[in-house]
C-alpha cells in the first residue's frame, strides 16, 4: 500500500510543473485561438470567433508565403546536414590521433549560443568588410558583388549555411557514434570478398546506420521547424519577407502586431504539421520495425 | 607479361590510393575551416583595436580595450551575466531533483498510463514553444511578472524538465535494480535507497541531464527577447544592444560572446562522451 502511494508521491512535483508551464499554457493558447483578440486594443480577451482565426490564415498570402519559406528552408536545411553529417562522420570517424582530437572539439560549435552564430555570421557576410565576402569573392570572383543578406536567394542560402553550420557537428557526432560502434570485421569482410569503396559505403555503411539516420531526419526537422534566434539574428525574415519562416510569422503576428488570436491560431497550425509529421513518421518506422 | 600487367595494376591501386588520401585530408581541412572558422574570426575581433574591426587584416596591436569596455558601466554585461546565472542555476535547482525522482519512479515502479506519459511529455516539445509563449506573456503581464527572472524561470521550466526526464530515465533504465533490493532487504528506507545508491549510480545520467539543461537555457534566446525588456536581460539578448544607432560595435559584441559562450564550451568538453551517450541511446531505444 505505502509503495503504491510512495511511486505517485515521486511524480507529483514533475506533473504539477510540467502541468503548469505547458499543459496549461498550451490549453489556453487554444482558447485564445478562438477569440478575436489585439492586444493593442484591449487587455482582456476578445468576442468568440469559432474557427475564424483559422479560416484566415488560408487566404492569407504572407501565411502562404511563410508556409513556402518554411519548406524551402526545412528542406533543404535537413538534407544538407544529414548528407554534410554523414560525410564528415565517414571522414573522422578513422582511428588516427588527430581525428580523435577532432572529433573532441566538434562539440565546441554546437556549445555556441544560436543568436551569437547569427550576429557574427551577419558580421562575416557584410560586403564591406566581411571575411566570408571576401573569401567567396576571391575565390569564386563573379560573386564578389553579391550582398549576401540583401537578395531572397542569397539570404536564403546564408539563412540555410548558418543552420547547417550549427547542427553539423552534434548530427555528425552522432553518426560518428553510429560508425565506430560497427565492428571492423563487417567492412574488413566486405573488402576480401572484392567491394569497391562505394558499394561499402552503399550496400553496408548507409543501410547500418539507417536507425540513425531515421532518427537524426526527425530531430533535424523538429529543430529545423522550431528554428528562431538564427533568423531573428541573421536576417529579420528579409529581405522583404523571403526569409519569414513561419515560426518568425507567429512571432511578427504576435509580439510586434499584437494580434493574439490570430498569432495562437497559427502557432496551432505549425504545431500541427509537427505533430503531424513525426505521426507520421513514427507509424512508417514502427512499421518498417527499425523502432525498438 | 603476367607480371608487368600485374605491377601495372599495382601501381595504378597505389596512385589511386594516394589520390583519395590526399582528397580526404582536403576534406578534412574544408571541415575544420567551415566550422572553425567563424569561431577562430570572432576570437580574433575581440581583440582587435576599434579601428581594425572594419578590415580583414590579422596583423594588429591586440588590446583589451573591448573587454574592458563591456563591463564598463556603459554597458555593464556584469549584470546581464548574472540574470543569466540566476535564470540558470534557480532552472537547474528545481529541474534535476524533480526530474530524478519522476524518473526512478518511472523506471522501477509499474504505473498506469506511464508510455502514454513518456510520449506526452516528448510530444510538448513537438509543439514550437511560440505556441507556449503567447499566453505567458499575457499572464506575465497581468501579474507584473514581465521583465524578472522568475518569468524566465517559469517558462525554463516547461522546456527543462521533459528532458531531463527523458535522459535521466534512459540512464536509470540500464541500471540493474539488485543493489537498490538488497538496500532495501537490508533495512535502508526508500529515500535512503535513492540517495546511497541510486544517485551514484545515475551520476554520469544526472551530469549529462544538468549539463544539457544549462546549455538550453543558457542560450534560450526567444523566452528572453519577449518577456524581457531592460531589468532580466539575459546574455543572448544583450549582444543585440552592440547594434547601436551608428552601426554594430563589432569587436565589442565578439569580445561579450567569447565570454558568454565559454562557460557552455568548457562544460560541453567535460561531459562530450556521456552527452553522445545519452542522445544516441536514449533515441535508439
Amino acid at each position: 500500500m505505502k509503495n503504491k502511494l510512495f511511486k505517485y508521491i515521486l511524480l507529483i512535483p514533475a506533473l504539477v510543473l510540467i502541468a503548469s508551464t505547458t499543459i496549461y499554457p498550451l490549453m489556453r493558447s487554444f482558447w485564445i485561438s478562438l477569440h478575436d483578440w489585439d492586444l493593442k486594443e484591449s487587455l482582456t480577451i476578445g468576442p468568440f470567433v469559432g474557427i475564424d482565426n483559422y479560416v484566415r490564415a488560408f487566404s492569407d498570402s504572407q501565411f502562404w508565403n511563410s508556409i513556402l519559406v518554411t519548406l524551402i528552408f526545412t528542406v533543404s536545411t535537413v538534407l544538407i546536414t544529414l548528407a554534410l553529417s554523414i560525410a564528415v562522420a565517414l571522414l573522422l570517424s578513422k582511428e588516427k590521433r588527430h581525428l580523435s582530437f577532432l572529433r573532441a572539439v566538434l562539440i565546441i560549435p554546437f556549445a555556441m549560443s544560436p543568436a551569437l552564430v547569427g550576429y557574427s555570421w551577419r558580421f562575416m557576410l557584410n560586403p564591406d568588410y566581411g571575411l566570408f565576402d571576401k573569401i567567396i569573392g576571391f575565390f569564386i570572383p563573379p560573386l564578389a558583388d553579391i550582398v549576401w543578406l540583401g537578395t531572397p536567394q542569397t539570404a536564403m542560402i546564408a539563412l540555410v549555411s548558418v543552420v547547417v553550420w550549427i547542427w553539423l557537428p552534434f548530427m555528425s557526432l552522432m553518426f560518428i557514434s553510429g560508425l565506430m560502434g560497427v565492428p571492423r570485421e563487417v567492412f574488413e569482410a566486405a573488402q576480401v570478398d572484392g567491394a569497391s569503396s562505394f558499394q561499402t559505403l552503399f550496400r553496408i555503411t548507409i543501410p547500418m546506420l539507417r536507425p540513425i539516420i531515421l532518427i537524426a531526419s526527425i530531430l533535424m526537422v523538429m529543430f529545423t521547424l522550431k528554428a528562431f534566434d538564427p533568423i531573428v539574428t541573421l536576417t529579420q525574415g528579409g529581405p522583404g519577407d523571403s526569409t519569414e519562416v513561419l515560426n518568425f510569422f507567429i512571432y511578427k503576428t504576435g509580439f510586434r502586431f499584437f494580434d493574439m488570436g490570430y498569432s495562437s491560431a497559427l502557432g496551432y497550425i505549425l504545431a500541427m504539421i509537427t505533430v503531424g509529421f513525426v505521426i507520421i513518421y513514427m507509424r512508417r518506422l514502427a512499421k518498417g520495425d527499425d523502432w525498438n | 607479361m603476367n607480371k608487368v600487367v600485374d605491377l601495372d595494376k599495382r601501381e595504378k591501386g597505389f596512385n589511386l590510393r594516394m589520390l583519395s588520401s590526399t582528397i580526404e585530408s582536403l576534406a578534412v581541412i574544408l571541415v575544420v575551416l567551415f566550422l572553425f572558422l567563424p569561431i577562430l574570426w570572432i576570437v580574433i575581433t575581440a581583440f582587435k583595436p576599434a579601428h581594425e574591426v572594419y578590415t580583414t587584416s590579422v596583423f594588429f596591436q591586440a588590446t583589451l580595450d573591448n573587454f574592458k569596455a563591456i563591463f564598463s558601466p556603459s554597458f555593464n554585461l556584469g549584470k546581464y551575466y548574472s540574470n543569466s546565472l540566476i535564470v540558470v542555476f534557480v532552472t537547474l535547482v528545481i529541474t534535476i531533483p524533480v526530474s530524478i525522482l519522476a524518473s526512478y519512479s518511472l523506471s522501477r515502479f509499474r504505473i498506469p498510463g506511464k508510455q502514454v506519459f513518456m510520449f506526452a511529455i516528448l510530444a510538448t516539445q513537438f509543439i514550437p514553444l511560440i505556441v507556449n509563449v503567447i499566453p505567458f506573456f499575457i499572464m506575465f503581464r497581468n501579474w507584473r511578472l514581465l521583465d524578472t527572472t522568475i518569468a524566465l524561470i517559469i517558462v525554463n521550466l516547461g522546456h527543462t524538465i521533459p528532458y531531463a526526464i527523458w535522459l535521466i530515465k534512459g540512464f536509470i533504465d540500464r541500471i540493474p535494480p539488485d543493489m537498490e533490493e538488497a538496500a532495501t532487504i537490508d533495512g535502508a528506507n526508500r529515500i535512503e535507497v535513492i540517495w546511497h545508491i541510486l544517485l551514484p549510480l545515475a551520476r554520469p545520467g544526472i551530469i549529462t541531464a544538468t549539463v544539457f539543461c544549462f546549455v538550453i537555457t543558457w542560450n534560450e534566446f526567444m523566452f528572453a527577447l519577449i518577456l524581457t525588456s531592460q531589468k532580466a536581460v539575459t546574455l543572448p539578448v544583450a549582444l543585440s544592444h552592440f547594434i547601436g544607432e551608428k552601426g554594430v560595435i563589432w569587436n565589442q559584441m565578439a569580445a561579450a560572446g567569447i565570454i558568454f559562450v565559454l562557460p557552455t564550451i568548457i562544460f560541453m568538453l567535460l561531459v562530450r562522451k556521456q552527452f553522445i551517450l545519452g542522445m544516441t541511446s536514449g533515441g535508439i531505444k
